[in-house]
């Protein structure tokens, strides 16, 4: 099986198109988010400018509300209507504290000017009162006889001042004079902001000329804080419009708003910070939320992708399956067209190509078979025709009745041994045909067997002036079926026997011989069968077991080799031809020793060759 | 003066007996095994007719008779393939330049009757 390979890159390609997908989603959705987040701190900035503008509002009412009580107590009128009164400090303190009505808190600012402007008393609750520097707004109220609010900067300090006239009123209203100013305040510190910061919970800076004044930051972020609004671009115009800014690593909103004074004019400005901690909070666990909800479904893309990829390829890989069966060449493996669409039409076309296949192969055989055997015939036919033609043309001969005796006879002989030869091959065919060999096994000695077909085939072999050398230990026993074994070494010795009679005519050609030497351990016996004959030509060397495979030879069906090798392979041995450099041909045989048997008198342990009495050189060479 | 006829087959008692029913119409047989040795006679005598097989081990009839008709001395003699072969393989025998091609499954008085004519030429 290949390991799935169109599986993974289908799984692969469709993970990450799914997971591209998601993350694009993923990355859009979040943006969509932070900019929702963002809209609603925006909203919520633009819902807390009343409250702070409430703050002031209320700051100013409570000065304003100090400022008109004193003006219209009647010790304070009665100090500033009698020209003779005391107005030295002491006697003003003194007024001030009976005129309150309510308490003074620390910081609160109050200041006392005559109607000129002129500044008769600065104090302040629980502090060092600041150096006056500006009359102009006293001496403006003092005028217009109306109580003023505004921010101030006296002594440096920012405040926020009510200025409210003491009118005496004399008799007739047209002529009213205004004997004094008095200012109550109270100054624009940290305490502001933070108390501004609890109100809106944002943090709250004030600046004035282009510095930081005060503001509600804890003093190690508070020059940070200042730097990073100095830096932006706040504008007053647009308050709704906030900037963004980084202080001590968190996010803020900010906006500003203007601080005017009794003229309207900007003396400085308030900036409100908005963190978006809390909003980070929330965007963080939406994020959270977010990623979890992508990884499972990342994850679930997979799974499915897996599964997808897996149902479209297994009826491909089937067809592979069935394609390899093919291949192989079985056509009886069934390729399973239960797929839908295209690939289901594919596996349905490859089982009808498979059945198909099958018939024609089938065919095939049945031809081939058809051609084997004609080829066998005329073979067989060829080779019967020979003796057949000697025995008509005797026949016809001896028909002549004036034949002389002495031919006669001849004749008669030729005829016989060339029925005989008939005979022979008709038994080879035989044989050949029975392809299973139903074999007598004995124990025998294969020296015995060699010996005999020796003795067999002494007068041909001598005729042709072939020495035989034959060296087979007489201790080796074979469980075999001796009348077999015995055709094999014939059919040997006449291969090579046919092989010298083929070289006869070669001059300088050694001596012909044969020789047959047996050798074997406890697993198997190998005899090998060799001459010093021409050797077997290259090109039929591969085939040379096949049956009709003969090189020019005469007087044999071709079938004595394809015979000797069915008749070892059915005692489980293996027979063929050794690659020898030296001339000739040589033959092997191997016979595995299934049962051992060990003759009476030989210990178990020695060897076939060990103590052998040696055939001795067999010679059977005659000539 | 008998005719003489060189006989080359493998075939031992083909050879023998077409050789006897040859010396029987007055012909003079020569008897060899192969084309080798049947060229090892003409270099000896020359008959007046040869008769070969085809399939023979050393020389096979068809070289044989190719080494014959290229020597000068024995182009003239009628050379006559008798053979078990001859209807089997008609192709290949237009190309051996026989003069004659006989099948041995010939009744013996037509190959006898065939071979009497070339000789009497």
């Amino acid at each position: 099986m290949i390991p799935g390979k169109l599986r993974n890159q289908l799984f692969l390609s469709s993970a990450l198109l799914t997971s591209l997908i998601l993350v694009i989603a993923a990355w859009v959705i979040n943006s969509q988010v932070l900019r929702q987040v963002r809209q609603q701190v925006q909203e919520e900035i633009a819902n807390l400018l009343p409250v702070y503008d409430s703050v002031w509002n209320e700051h100013a009412r409570r000065l304003q509300t100090m400022g008109t009580a004193m003006a219209d107590s009647p010790i304070v009128k009665e100090v500033f209507g009698d020209a003779r009164a005391f107005r030295d400090r002491a006697t003003l303190r003194e007024m001030i504290s009976d005129a309150s009505v309510e308490a003074l808190v620390a910081g609160d600012l109050i200041l006392i000017a005559d109607g000129a402007g002129q500044v008769m008393l600065v104090d302040q609750q629980g502090g060092a009162a600041p150096e006056i520097g500006n009359v102009a707004p006293m001496v403006e109220v003092s005028e217009r006889q109306r109580q003023n609010t505004g921010f101030t900067k006296i002594g440096g300090r920012l405040f926020q001042l009510v200025l409210t006239p003491v009118v005496l009123h004399s008799g007739s209203a047209e002529i009213n004079n205004t004997m004094a100013v008095i200012g109550t305040g109270s100054e624009v510190s940290a305490a502001v902001a933070s108390e501004i910061k609890q109100r809106i919970n944002s943090d709250v800076a004030f600046f004035m000329g282009g510095r930081l004044h005060a503001s509600s930051f804890a003093p190690e972020v508070e020059s940070e804080a200042s730097a990073a609004v100095l830096a932006s671009d706040l504008s007053l115009s647009d308050p709704v419009r906030a900037t963004e800014l980084e202080i001590g690593g968190n996010l803020y909103l900010a906006f500003a708003r203007p601080l005017a004074d009794f003229n309207g004019e900007l003396i400085g400005q308030v900036v409100v910070l908005r963190s978006l901690a809390g909003a980070g909070r929330l965007f963080s666990a939406i994020t959270n939320r977010l990623i979890l909800l992508w990884s499972l479904a990342l994850v679930t893309a997979w799974a499915l992708s897996y599964l997808i990829a897996g149902r479209i390829t297994q009826p491909i890989e089937s067809l592979i399956a069935g394609a390899r069966e093919l291949g192989t060449g079985n056509y009886d493996h069934p390729v399973p067209v239960d797929a839908h669409g295209e690939i289901g039409q594919l596996a349905g076309t490859f089982d009808q190509m498979r059945a198909s296949l099958r018939q024609s192969q089938a065919a095939l055989l049945r031809s081939e078979r058809l051609a084997t055997i004609g080829q066998m015939a005329s073979s067989i036919i060829h080779d019967l025709r020979n003796p057949l033609a000697t025995i008509l043309t005797a026949a016809e001969v001896m028909k002549n009745e004036r034949l002389e005796i002495e031919r006669r006879r001849t004749m008669l002989e030729n005829l016989l041994r060339a029925s005989d030869r008939m005979d022979a091959m008709l038994s080879d065919i035989l044989d050949f045909s029975h392809s299973s060999y139903r074999l007598q096994r004995k124990p025998h000695s294969l020296a015995g067997v060699v010996r005999t077909v020796c003795q067999d085939m002494e007068p041909q072999i001598a005729q042709r002036g072939i020495r035989l050398d034959v060296r087979v230990p007489e201790t080796i026993i074979l469980d075999v079926d001796a009348e077999r074994l015995a055709r094999v070494f014939e059919n040997l010795i006449v291969n090579s026997v046919q092989a010298f009679q083929q070289n006869r005519a070669l001059p300088g050609a050694p001596p012909p011989e044969i020789e047959i030497v047996a050798a074997g351990n406890s697993h198997c016996i190998r005899v090998e069968v060799s001459d010093n004959g021409p050797g077997t030509p290259k090109e039929i060397r591969e085939r040379l077991f096949e049956p009709f495979i003969s090189h020019g030879k005469r007087g044999g069906t071709g079938l004595g080799l394809a015979i000797a090798r069915a008749i070892i392979e059915a005692h489980g041995g293996q027979i063929g031809l050794v690659e020898v450099e030296r001339r000739g041909a040589t033959f092997f045989i191997e016979l595995p020793l299934e049962r051992e048997i060990i003759p009476i008198g030989m210990p178990p342990d020695s060897g076939p060759d060990r103590g052998s009495v040696e055939d001795g050189k067999d010679s059977l060479a005659g000539g | 003066m008998g005719k003489t006829v060189l006989l080359a087959d493998d075939d031992k008692e083909f050879r023998g007996t077409v050789a006897v029913a040859l010396e029987r119409a007055g012909i003079n047989v020569v008897q060899a095994s192969d084309g080798m040795g049947a060229l090892e006679h003409l270099s000896r005598s020359l008959p007046d007719l040869i008769i070969s097989d085809l399939n023979m081990p050393v020389m096979d009839g068809e070289t044989f008779c190719r080494r014959v008709r290229a020597v000068s001395a024995y182009n003239a003699i009628p050379f006559v393939i008798l053979s078990a072969m001859v209807e089997m393989d008609g192709a290949s025998l237009a190309n051996i330049p026989a003069d004659l091609c006989l099948s041995k499954q010939s009744p013996l008085s037509e190959i006898l009757s065939q071979l009497q004519d070339l000789i009497a030429d």
